[in-house]
């Protein structure tokens, strides 16, 4: 028996009656309010809306960084409290944070690295060096700025140094949450391409937390979220 | 093992933290380290002095124990006598390395043998004379101590226990112009009896005590002093019976103090009437020796513990307080996918890593260090001992101590002198030990609070105080 139609393909993350609360000083602050939501691999999603909306949360929890108070989060179709939450930011997640995050005793290359290293990005030919070096390099920071320690750089290098550590580990979904806050427009322009090529090229999930209208419009999705609730459909830029 | 990495670049990146943690552990395990070296030190010094002295067991009727059993009226029943049968099987014990046994007993001097001029005979008796029956004269406490003296022949042993044999003091052998080999003719105890011996001089000794010092208990002279082989003394006095004679006190030189239970045990299943007799630990030498260093270690090892309880608590504190500082790299390393157990395992080799390089370093300065702290110690707890030896006054003659406050066992031990001198070296059990010891604390200190830390979820530990 064929089909007529072919079956719409598995998307890679799935939020399904996904809500959360965050619980503090006796009161409970409802934060995200039955969130449906797919994203699909070869795609950039924007979530825009206004600050207390719910996007960070919303990436924590389509990050694995936090588990929803109800509702459920898949990936490839399968619940994330069995795929283990560990495993899922280790192999399949990655994560670019508004404050970098990064280790602030070691220098850029070594906090890409070490991503690998924990990520199991496999050496490959000229080893994690060389590949951490060419990352670092497409975000543009050259090879002196690669050996100083984090903390002697500045903002918006620090910001190309989280984001090259992500781009580094060889995962499927990538999120960012206000990736080029600190960034000036012509290096911004270069990480909005990176995103792309990642998601197009090379077939990756990338979503992306932002206030920038400019970020927006150049991704293929954007999700408006507004008091912790979607405020319709995806608007399709492509 | 990207987690040993990590604790290495953490370690070299945070040289002012690195250098507190090593500084703090420095302290602990030197402190620690020379504790255990004086411990240890003391602990071969008190063994020397065991090897040395070794301890001794008294086997002795306790009076309290038969007035108790509602004996002591009209002396003791045949059964409850002590005899030499049950010391000689006590004797052949793995434990025992020699033993004697004595007897308190009189004889009377006949053939014209005399007591030494100016000493007082027995009221009503003048040729009766107190003297002991022994087994092995070696072992007689006035020899022991160096108080008595062989100065001609040769003493009792075992080889002499039946034979007709005595050793006579110096004094008593110059009254009666008696030599090595010479015979005494010596009657039994018993007016009454007829019997009599002729008894061997074979050896001569030389009492230390003024010929006016007389025994407490038995008012003789030290200068009529006669040990008589035990056997021989008990055919005289009829008090021989199937090879076995009568005894007052036996004592055993045990291998170690520790030994004591065994001989215990073996005395009880021998048929010594326990409930009557005792075997009691005399070690009164070897706590003389002993005490200085037995003072100093325990000094030193309530030092240590405190030391490694307060280190272990300061420690504590210093990676709780790191661990602190640094929840937001774990969260960082959590929200990578990092393992948690491999948080937990930088934290532990950061510490261990210290910990070892604390005790490494300390293992090279400890030594020479406590040597000094450790002579320092034991010079004032030694200076206190000698003081206490030297203040001690002898009851006056014919005494023993008890009606001027002075108790018979507060006599300090003649020529054992206090351990004044403890060597400290360094071993490798005693460095493991302290390795163990540091890095548990280490361990204990850095794995609770890194426990504790990543139980909460990396987006908590990333946006807490935010």
């Amino acid at each position: 028996m064929t089909s007529t139609t072919p079956p719409e393909a598995e998307p890679v993350l799935r939020l399904a009656a996904v809500s959360h609360t965050y619980s503090g000083d006796g009161r409970k602050t409802p934060v995200l309010k039955q969130i449906d939501l797919s994203f699909e691999r070869g795609t950039l999603t924007a979530i825009v809306g206004p600050s207390g909306s719910g996007k960070t949360t919303l990436l924590s929890l389509a990050s694995g960084l936090d588990t929803p108070t109800k509702g459920t989060v898949y990936f490839d179709g399968r619940d994330l409290a069995d795929v283990g939450l560990g495993r899922y930011r280790n192999r399949h997640a990655a994560t670019i944070f508004q404050h970098y995050n990064l280790l602030t005793y070691m220098t850029a290359l070594q906090n890409v690295t070490t991503a690998m290293e924990i990520t199991g990005v496999e050496p490959g030919q000229g080893g994690r060096r060389r590949r951490a070096l060419e990352v670092l390099e497409s975000v543009g920071l050259d090879r002196h700025e690669a050996s100083r320690n984090v903390m002697r750089l500045s903002g918006g290098q620090q910001q190309r140094v989280a984001i090259a550590r992500a781009l580094a580990c060889d995962v499927d979904i990538l999120f960012a949450d206000e990736p080029t806050g600190n960034l000036d427009e012509e290096t911004a322009q270069g990480i909005i391409e990176a995103f792309q090529e990642l998601a197009h090229q090379r077939n990756k999930c990338v979503v992306v937390v932002t206030h920038s209208q400019h970020i927006a419009n150049q991704s293929d999705h954007v999700l408006i979220l507004r008091n912790g609730k979607l405020s319709g459909p995806p608007r399709r830029n492509r | 093992m990207n987690f040993l990495k990590r604790a290495v670049r953490s370690l070299w990146a945070r040289k002012a933290r690195t250098l507190i943690m090593l500084v703090a552990l420095l302290a602990i395990s030197s402190m620690t380290l020379g504790a255990s070296l004086i411990d240890d030190a003391t602990s071969r010094a008190g063994q020397a002095a065991q090897d040395g002295v070794g301890a001794e067991a008294d086997l002795s009727l306790d009076i309290n124990k038969l007035m108790a059993a509602g004996g002591g009226q009209g002396g003791l029943s045949a059964s409850q006598q002590l005899e030499s049968a049950v010391a000689d099987k006590l004797g052949d014990s793995p434990v025992v390395e020699s033993y004697n046994y004595t007897v308190s007993d009189g004889v009377h001097l006949l053939g014209g043998t005399k007591i030494v001029s100016g000493t007082s005979a027995q009221p009503g008796d003048a040729t009766f004379l107190p003297l002991q029956g022994v087994l092995n004269s070696a072992r007689m406490p006035g020899f022991q101590s160096g108080q008595d003296r062989l100065v001609a022949g040769r003493g009792l042993d075992t080889s002499t226990k039946n034979l007709d044999d005595v050793l006579v003091e110096q004094r008593f052998a110059t009254q009666n112009n008696l030599h090595v080999g010479d015979k005494i003719r010596l009657g039994a105890d018993d007016p009454g009896s007829k019997a009599a011996a002729d008894f061997t001089v074979v050896g001569i000794y030389s009492d230390s005590l003024p010929t006016s010092q007389s025994d407490p208990d038995t008012g003789a002279s030290p200068a009529n002093g006669i040990l008589a082989a035990i056997g021989g003394l008990a055919k005289l006095n009829g008090e021989i019976d199937n090879g076995s004679v009568r005894i007052n006190t036996a004592t055993f030189q045990l291998k170690s103090p520790g030994d004591l239970g065994a001989l215990s045990a073996q005395a009880a299943h021998d048929g010594l009437d326990t409930s009557i007799y005792d075997l009691t630990l005399n070690d009164k030498a070897y706590q003389q020796m002993t005490g200085p260093i037995n003072s100093v270690a325990s000094t030193t090892n309530l030092a240590k513990w405190l030391i490694a309880i307060a280190g272990a608590a300061v420690l504590g504190l210093l990676v709780a307080l790191t661990v602190r500082q640094r929840r937001r790299e774990f969260g960082i390393l959590l929200a990578m996918g990092e393992r948690k157990w491999k948080l937990v395992a930088q934290l532990l080799v950061e510490t261990a890593a210290l910990a070892i390089v604390a005790v490494g370093l300390s293992a090279f300065f400890a030594p020479s260090l406590t040597q000094s702290a450790g002579d320092a110690l034991l010079h004032s707890q030694v200076t206190a001992a000698q003081q206490k030896i030297d203040d001690y006054v002898a009851p006056p003659a014919g005494s023993t101590g008890v009606n001027q406050g002075t108790s018979p066992d507060s006599a300090p031990v003649a020529g054992a002198n206090p351990i004044d001198k403890i060597h400290v070296s360094l071993d490798a059990a005693t460095v493991g030990e302290v390795a163990g010891v540091g890095l548990g604390i280490a361990i204990l200190a850095a794995a609770i609070p890194a426990v504790s830390a990543i139980r909460l979820t990396p987006r908590t530990i990333l946006t807490k105080g935010k």
